[in-house]
């Protein structure tokens, strides 16, 4: 694989609120390899999408501060960057896909000129036709039916899935070299759902970019991932292969979160259960920010934090029960 | 957060942290002090005339001067800051407590009702606005009362259409179908749920008008169709004092000040409000 | 007696049409479906957007009224109740929401949205078991000391056990469930499915489970029907409808949910090709057909009827007995 396309090294952001410092990311480490598609996975409050617009380098401020950490996008310093050269560095080499397809697109615009106007931003093409026959061919290549009409169709004539695709269309134009999917399926119906996903496999495949993948849903990931990162109030707990992480999960809220989903393909006659709730961002308690839903804290888990740490090859867990 | 109720100590908190609206909150509470405090405060009988002190100067006895009939203005504009005060409470009460109901039924009902109120709406909005209330006062009459009456009759749209527009986006929520589904009736849904979560507009609406009713009343006012002389009323005293601009400057110059930086005050607050119970729109 | 009867049971919306509005457009929300709802039974809807499963449940209620069709609540036609029968039909069939963000008045405290039930009904706010609102919290797991407390107070999760306490606090006879966790985390998901199966055991309710989400239906139904496009598809006993799954759109749907669990199948193999037609403009003939890989030119120009192929087992479809 060689060196990775994007390493995230112990970011930690914080968000100034009126009712206080929320921390939203602490210590969070991962990285992307070259062609490789990882997942982050978590609920609510997790941090996971704060950790892909900080990678975008979106993160609004005020409020949010990027207070601790780095980030290596193909070797260059990310936060070192002047806002003109992430500018370029945005749509071009790193792609963004966001849930929402329909606040995402322009209403006053039509579909294939918001795609025109994303490669224009980075390339000069100097011949109107190239530029159209380009979109087309992105729209033919993202499946959308009949992309003559389609280009010059608005958002609102478009399906949420054909919308969707669009945003594709717009994230591809540049052939980047990274993509970050924020929960891309979560707004479509579970038959589109399937027609997205699938369609993101085929071009990471065919184009070999790179995908950080976040979505709250375990299905999505076991289909697409192939590295995991759970992760659990504004930190990673478990990180390893999409394999190892549903075979065996270390990892005791990975453990809940999978029993908790109801199954399409046996019979439970009752779901388990991570008692109580996401710990308050504002005022997180003292150790493992897992500790009082925990069913194995040990008395260590009150006293620090515990890092991710290789259990296994390929296996890194943050829990104290398990090292 | 979506629907989350802002508790009073919590938007003061925001005015507090913003100066302008700050100061216009002092403003009112300096303008509301003047008028309650009126018979306290000044030194003079507003009304009683003194030949002799005519245009008298600015001096420890006077601070602000006196009239072409020698009376104390300083005095005058603090029982003005009361007839003013008492238009603005008493037509905005009543152009709020109709126009909220109206607009809250044509919202909550929609159909020909919200069409026959809307176009009557309509109707008192293609008047200009001061000459509405300049034909219903000349109809009724130059008193207190009438003036009242007619500000509040024109005022009553905007809050119609303010209510209705804010009770069309509350019925939305799914709070109002769960309150139908436990069997609440109709007028109980209104004043228990719709209302209740409509009121922040409104409210802000409540203060702008304030400054614009206190800019009305002093226009009538200084067309004499508004409170007459003696009394003393900003726009009144306005009026007169125009006559000895060139001489006596100043005994326009402070109900032409008192005017302003009250419509002010009203102005800064509703806006700082405005910014307060939206949160939203800064985060 | 059945709960809930629902015969033939149709609701158009119009839109357009008025003086400006240029041609009249009529969605067909719910088209011609049929089922009936037992006692202490739970029956899950299943549908993509467009399906008309909300509005399903909606019609219930009498929150809509139907443009055609009969719904009898306990034996009783609900289309024509008097003032007195239609607040016991209100006392006794409930509803949750799917968002517990938008369907709690911020403005009133927990205790004033129960008692408001209470109120409403002539109910007594005092039980042999002592006081109802206490009561009603622990039952749905918060504590009483919760009741003075306003709804942006609470997570999402205890919003929703809120809800569910305002629905049961006029002892209904059917709630439906309106995607009740489809706005929840997994993990709150959990709590709450397990909580309304065991309120369920406690009190013998029947539920008119409404979602998009395949599993959760499979673990809380004990029937479910699938739609499409205000139709029925296909109905069945859970364990059938799950197992052996009969109409192509049922079976296509099932394939096409990611497994949280890595397999050997390609999730390429398992998609539904094109999009969902507009309920407003829905196929002639059966209104799958314009995805269906099964279709045949009959399916094209004449609706399937509504089957019945085994116990309890009904199917729209013309090829159905092809694979029965």
């Amino acid at each position: 694989m060689g060196d990775p396309i994007l390493s995230v090294k112990n970011l930690t952001v914080h968000f100034h609120t009126e009712a206080g410092v929320v921390k939203a990311l602490e210590d969070v480490s991962f990285s992307v390899g070259q062609g490789e598609v990882l997942g982050l996975v978590g609920e609510t409050g997790c941090g996971k999408s704060v950790t892909a617009l900080s990678v975008m380098r979106l993160i609004p401020t005020p409020p949010g501060r990027i207070v601790g950490g780095t980030i290596h996008f193909d070797g260059r310093d990310v936060l070192a960057l002047s806002e003109e050269e992430m500018r370029s560095l945005r749509g071009k080499d790193m792609a963004m896909i966001f849930q929402d397809p329909i606040s995402s697109l322009n209403p006053v615009f039509t579909a294939g000129y918001q795609v025109e106007e994303a490669i224009v931003t980075h390339e000069a093409v100097p011949r109107r036709e190239d530029l159209i026959a380009r979109v087309t061919g992105l729209f033919k290549k993202v499946n959308i039916s009949d992309p003559e009409k389609s280009v010059r169709s608005y958002p609102h004539m478009l399906s949420g899935g054909m919308k969707q695709r669009v945003m594709i269309a717009m994230g591809l134009s540049c052939s980047p070299r990274l993509i970050i999917a924020d929960e891309p399926t979560t707004a479509l119906d579970v038959s589109i759902q399937a027609q997205i996903l699938s369609l993101i496999r085929r071009l990471q495949m065919e184009g070999g970019s790179s995908v950080l993948l976040i979505s709250h849903d375990l299905g999505v990931i076991a289909a697409m991932a192939q590295t995991v990162a759970v992760m659990y109030a504004g930190s990673i707990v478990e990180k390893t292969s999409v394999k190892t992480l549903f075979d065996r999960p270390l990892h005791p809220y990975t453990r809940g979160l999978l029993g908790a989903i109801p199954r399409l393909d046996v019979d439970q006659e009752r779901l388990s259960v991570i008692p109580g709730t996401l710990p308050d961002l504002f005022n997180l308690p003292r150790g493992c920010k897992f500790r009082e839903r925990c069913s194995e804290a040990l008395p260590l888990c009150a006293e620090g934090r515990p890092l991710l740490a290789e259990i296994e090859p390929g296996h890194e867990v943050a829990c104290y029960a398990r090292a | 957060m979506a629907g989350k109720p802002s508790s009073l100590r919590l938007i003061f908190g925001r005015i507090r942290r913003n100066p302008i609206a700050f100061l216009g909150l002092l403003i009112i509470l300096g303008y509301v002090g003047m008028a309650l405090f009126a018979p306290v405060l000044a030194p003079h009988d507003p009304i009683r005339q003194d030949l002799d002190k005519s245009f008298a100067p600015i001096s420890a006895e006077h601070p602000l001067g006196c009239d072409e009939f020698g009376r104390d203005i300083l005095s005058r504009i603090l029982f003005g800051a009361r007839i003013s005060l008492t238009i603005q409470v008493f037509s905005v009460g009543i152009a709020l407590f109709v126009g909220v109901f109206l607009g809250a039924i044509s919202g909550f009902f929609g159909g020909w009702i919200d069409e026959g109120i809307m176009r009557i709406m309509d109707i008192l909005l293609a008047f200009p606005g001061i000459l509405l209330a300049l034909a219903i006062v000349a109809m009724l009459g130059p008193d207190l009362h009438n003036l009242i009456i007619a500000i509040g009759i024109y005022s009553i749209p905007q809050f119609a259409r303010i209510t209705r527009g804010s009770v069309l986006t509350v019925k939305q929520n799914e709070y109002v179908t769960a309150a139908r589904a436990i069997g609440e009736t109709k007028p109980s849904v209104i004043l228990r749920y719709v209302l209740p979560n409509a009121i922040s507009p409104i409210i802000i609406q409540t203060t702008l008008r304030m400054a614009t009713v206190l800019l009305t009343a002093a226009g009538l006012g200084f067309l004499g169709l508004g409170v007459q002389p003696p009394q003393p009323e900003w726009g009144t005293m306005l009026s007169t004092a125009r006559m000895y601009l060139r001489s006596a400057p100043m005994v326009a110059f402070f109900p032409g000040v008192s005017i302003m930086i009250v419509v002010l005050g009203f102005n800064f607050f509703g806006d700082g409000l405005q910014d307060a119970l939206n949160p939203k729109l800064k985060d | 007696m059945p709960v809930l009867e629902v015969r033939n049971l149709v609701k158009h919306f119009t839109s357009g049409g008025g003086l400006l509005g240029g041609a009249k457009r009529v969605v067909r929300a719910v088209d011609d479906v049929s089922f009936t709802l037992s006692g202490n039974e739970t029956l899950g809807v299943v549908g993509e957007s467009g399906s008309g499963k909300s509005t399903l449940g909606f019609l219930a209620l009498g929150l809509l009224s139907p443009t055609a069709g009969e719904i009898r609540f306990l034996g009783r036609p609900v289309n024509d109740l008097g003032d007195r029968e239609n607040r016991e039909f209100r006392r006794k069939a409930q509803i949750v929401f799917q968002n517990p963000f938008a369907s709690l008045n911020p403005r009133m405290t927990v205790r004033d949205i129960l008692d408001r039930v209470l109120k409403v009904h002539g109910l007594p706010s005092v039980s042999e078991d002592g006081e109802v609102v206490p009561s009603l919290l622990r039952e749905v797991g918060l504590r009483p000391e919760h009741a003075g407390r306003y709804p942006h107070e609470f997570s999402g999760g205890q919003r929703q056990r809120i809800a569910i306490a305002r629905a049961l606090a006029s002892g209904p006879e059917l709630i439906v469930l309106d995607e009740p966790t489809s706005a929840l985390d997994v993990s709150v998901q959990a709590q709450v499915l397990n909580l309304l199966q065991d309120l369920q055991r406690a009190r013998g309710h029947s539920y008119l489970f409404i979602s998009h989400n395949l599993a959760v239906i499979r673990h809380v139904s004990h029937r479910v029907v699938v739609m499409y496009l205000g139709k029925f598809m296909e109905m069945a006993p859970k364990e059938r409808l799950y197992s052996a799954p009969l109409h192509p759109y049922t079976r296509a749907l099932l394939a096409s949910v990611p497994k949280p669990f890595v397999t050997d199948e390609n999730i390429e193999d398992k998609v539904i090709a094109g999009d969902i037609p507009s309920p407003s403009a829905p196929p002639a003939g059966c209104r799958f057909n314009t995805r269906c890989p099964l279709r045949t030119p009959l399916c094209e120009e004449e609706e399937p009827e509504w089957k019945e192929v085994g116990k309890e087992h009904f199917v729209r479809c013309h090829r159905v007995d092809e694979w029965v």
